[in-house]
């Protein structure tokens, strides 16, 4: 706990300083979740009410899942060097399968009848996306975003080996001094951060939902 | 391709010895949370305090990060394959717990009713009627933690246990690509072996009256999946 509670490990100038490195795990955090978003939704609403199309693509997706970071991260790193890249493409592609999943069980369960009750009482293809549609999927696509994030806060330490700097620099550079502080300090902090972001997006998750009970998958 | 091949069969790396090394460390992890996660759950089931202990115990262990529990454990282990077996059982057991917890609680009563009524004895009941809608669940949850063991093994060379995990530290600081190699792609062609064999398993275990919702259930069953290398 001492090495949190040192005032010089939060100064601001000093690059590896714990401010500064919490601010390249959000940002490392956020950059994958916006490309995750921009594949996986269009992706997501394109296998929905298709099965055969969704079990292909959920195959494939569960089958990238289950190749350790590790190893995704040591390979990409002989093709792609120690890059920005090969920090954010596992991540990315781990967050598929959550995303595509939810996604398309969100607009799988939209109530088709309420569609048509939209479009009876003179709505406009428009208007019935965004004020009939959207709600209702949006908590299920909430849910996902929320455990791919916590996930993504949680492998994002391991963008170290790629060179990229993040919390997991706490740990990967004080375990070779056995600095044991600096290692649980890290930890510590990734896994509040994961839980501060998980009740965020909770938060969002009820508030879209209006009270109602939510169905999360995934 | 060819110094992949060479790097292998080179002696002095110990393919064979580093590979037994990995195997035997997921291996034990596998069994030993199986046989905890599964008692557990039993153990939890009757009681709701218990049970919601401990299923949101296990929810709360998927956002420590597996590298800072690895490391935080050597203090009181020690280092070698010990701390390793110990950090990577408890990782496994969450999935385990959950699923069996999950498919207990998932029985329907009338079935064990039905079962009641048709004459069934209790150990009937229970190797005939609860057994099989459980282990399909149990398999599912199995299924996940033993790819978890597996793909955080290699995390377990960082506290001198070896494995291919060493392989690739080992290749890390020696900007070696070879040994990276020769440590990552065996233990993502053993992740994704296990994956599809565990899949199958799943399958063969669930009873045909109920395949096509067991299809639905493992989506929602599947929860444990999220703690990652």
């Amino acid at each position: 706990m001492n090495y949190l509670l040192q005032p010089y490990n939060y100064d601001l100038s000093d690059p590896a300083s714990i401010p500064n490195l919490f601010l390249d795990h959000l940002y490392l955090v956020g950059i994958t979740m916006l490309i995750s978003l921009i594949i996986a939704l269009p992706l997501g609403i394109l296998v929905a009410r298709r099965p055969r199309l969704y079990l292909l693509v959920i195959t494939i997706a569960d089958l990238l899942y289950t190749v350790p970071a590790l190893a995704l991260i040591a390979i990409l790193i002989t093709i792609t060097g120690l890059s920005l890249a090969t920090a954010i493409i596992p991540l990315v592609i781990y967050t598929q399968l959550v995303l595509i999943r939810n996604t398309a069980t969100a607009i799988n369960g939209i109530d088709p009848l309420l569609l048509e009750v939209g479009k009876a009482m003179g709505m406009n293809p428009r208007q019935v996306l965004l004020r009939v549609a959207l709600p209702q999927a949006l908590p299920t696509i909430i849910a996902g975003v929320r455990i791919a994030t916590v996930t993504t806060i949680g492998i994002a330490a391991l963008a170290y080996l790629a060179g990229q700097s993040g919390l997991g620099d706490l740990i990967f550079k004080n375990i070779a001094t056995t600095d044991f502080d600096a290692v649980v300090a890290g930890g510590i902090l990734i896994a509040l951060l994961a839980v501060v972001a998980d009740l965020l997006l909770l938060a969002v998750q009820t508030v879209l939902n209006r009270g109602r009970t939510s169905v999360s998958l995934a | 391709m060819n110094a992949l091949l060479d790097f292998i069969a080179d002696p002095h790396n110990n393919f064979m010895g580093q590979s037994i090394t990995y195997l035997r460390i997921c291996a034990i992890s596998i069994m030993l949370a199986i046989v905890i996660g599964v008692v557990l759950a039993v153990a939890v089931s009757r009681s709701p305090v218990l049970s919601f202990i401990a299923v949101n115990l296990s929810g709360l262990l998927r956002a420590i990060p597996v590298i800072a529990f690895l490391v935080a454990v050597v203090p009181f282990l020690g280092i070698g394959a010990p701390p390793a077996t110990v950090a990577l059982v408890i990782l496994g057991i969450p999935p385990i717990l959950l699923n069996t917890y999950t498919g207990i609680r998932g029985i329907d009563p009338a079935t064990i009713d039905a079962a009641k009524g048709m004459g069934m004895t209790y150990w009937q009941i229970l190797t005939r009627i609860q057994a099989p809608l459980i282990l399909p669940i149990v398999a599912a949850g199995v299924r996940t933690s033993a790819v978890q063991i597996v793909a955080t093994a290699t995390l377990a060379a960082i506290t001198g246990a070896g494995g291919y995990g060493a392989y690739i530290f080992d290749g890390f600081n020696t900007f070696n690509k070879t040994a990276i190699l020769a440590g990552a792609i065996p233990v993502a062609v053993l992740a994704l072996i296990i994956e599809v064999a565990m899949g199958w398993l799943e399958r063969a275990l669930t009873p045909i009256g109920i395949r096509r919702e067991a299809v639905q259930s493992q989506m929602v069953v599947k929860q444990g999946e999220v703690a990652k290398a």
